[in-house]
């Protein structure tokens, strides 16, 4: 495989070699051409400068969700878990030495360092989305009672501790940002979850749908 | 600073941003697209937005990566589009064959074929680190996501382009 992969980059280089691109000269200006021709944008949500207003708008979705979640309703059939499972367990074969956890966040993969010792014995589900048509943010980890989950990718932020209170049922108490359309929403929860019983939380227009099960 | 010194200082920015890397974008943007032309196009359009966003821009260390993130998913878009455009006109065209560029049977067609068939996202881990030979990080920049999803995309596709290549050469 590796030599076959050599072959095909010295094969891109030929080719690339021979695609006759316009000298740099010729590229730049055609680009300041056009870049002269367009105005800045109006300060941009998504992309580099994180507004007040955000700030205000996850503020109030924290005093709103910080009070718990008692709207309790049966989880929606049809999340598609299966690929994301797959990939939690191929990435905990692959990077889970002792000590270390491992987590999915939609497709991407991201460790975090377990403070307990204990075998994971849960694999825990999460998923967060803003109104209707918002961008589904879901976390999978695997975790044993008392861990706390600390992770900071692109599309999530924060920590999730986990609590077995008895013997099928679970706290996960969360407090993490959530990225949606460009924006980083708040979101602090204290939830009793169920073994073996998917909940789904709704407040405002943030959906928070959640299962554990055991491994 | 008056308006024109301060554009005439961001225009030395970007004239000298492109200068240091416009070979590395054409080379990770034609490995996806396969001809000059759109390739220029893909990063023009990348070099423009990030033009238009200049003033709130906070970041100026990484707009390399981020030009070359944009546009790679700029690239992909075109990629999908091609192949809609072929499907529409053929339908007995595979996504794959019209995905691949020209082939040399003798330099790996079928593995050509396998790197068309990956996920974007597979696509471009293999792109930027096997064929480009950006570190782990710097890959990790341009694509947006940490070191370890990286390494495990880099893995997965290598895992699939070992399967398919099995399938296609079988």
């Amino acid at each position: 495989m590796s030599k076959a992969l050599d072959r095909l980059a010295a094969e891109y280089e030929r080719r690339f070699r021979q695609a006759g691109f316009r000298s740099t000269a010729e590229f730049k200006a055609e680009f300041f051409t056009r870049a002269r021709q367009s105005p800045p944008a109006a300060a941009s949500i998504s992309g580099w400068r994180f507004h007040a207003w955000h700030y205000a708008a996850a503020a109030a979705l924290v005093l709103l969700l910080g009070v718990g979640l008692s709207e309790l309703l049966p989880v929606r059939p049809g999340t598609g878990p299966a690929k994301g499972r797959t990939l939690l367990s191929e990435a905990r074969h692959l990077l889970e030495p002792d000590g270390v956890g491992v987590a999915v966040i939609n497709d991407e993969v991201a460790t975090f360092e377990r403070n307990t010792r204990k075998k994971p014995d849960s694999l825990f589900e999460l998923s967060f989305r803003l109104g209707a048509h918002g961008q589904t943010v879901k976390i999978q980890f695997a975790a044993a009672s008392g861990d706390l989950i600390r992770v900071d990718t692109p599309l999530l932020q924060g920590e999730f501790w986990v609590y077995r209170v008895e013997k099928n049922l679970f706290v996960v108490d969360s407090d993490c940002r959530v990225k949606n359309n460009g924006n980083y929403v708040s979101v602090t929860t204290f939830s009793p979850l169920p073994l073996n019983s998917p909940q789904r939380d709704e407040l405002n227009r943030l959906t928070i749908t959640s299962r554990v099960q055991p491994l | 600073m008056g308006n024109q010194e301060e554009n005439a200082g961001q225009e030395r920015a970007f004239s000298a941003l492109i200068d240091a890397e416009l070979p590395r974008w054409r080379r990770v943007v034609f490995r996806i697209l396969g001809n000059a032309d759109d390739t220029d196009d893909a990063i023009q359009q990348a070099l423009l937005k990030a033009w238009q966003q200049r003033d709130t821009c906070r970041e100026p260390d990484r707009l390399s990566a981020w030009v070359c993130r944009i546009a790679c998913n700029s690239a992909y878009d075109r990629l999908r589009e091609r192949q809609r455009e072929v499907r529409l006109f053929d339908e007995g065209e595979t996504v794959a064959e019209s995905a691949a560029p020209t082939a040399d049977p003798e330099l790996g067609e079928a593995l050509e074929t396998a790197l068309s068939r990956l996920p974007d996202p597979l696509h471009a881990a293999l792109n930027l680190t096997v064929f480009e030979g950006l570190s782990t990080m710097d890959a990790a920049a341009a694509l947006g996501c940490g070191p370890a999803t990286l390494y495990w995309r880099v893995h997965q596709a290598r895992k699939m382009l070992n399967r398919q290549l099995k399938e296609l050469t079988s």
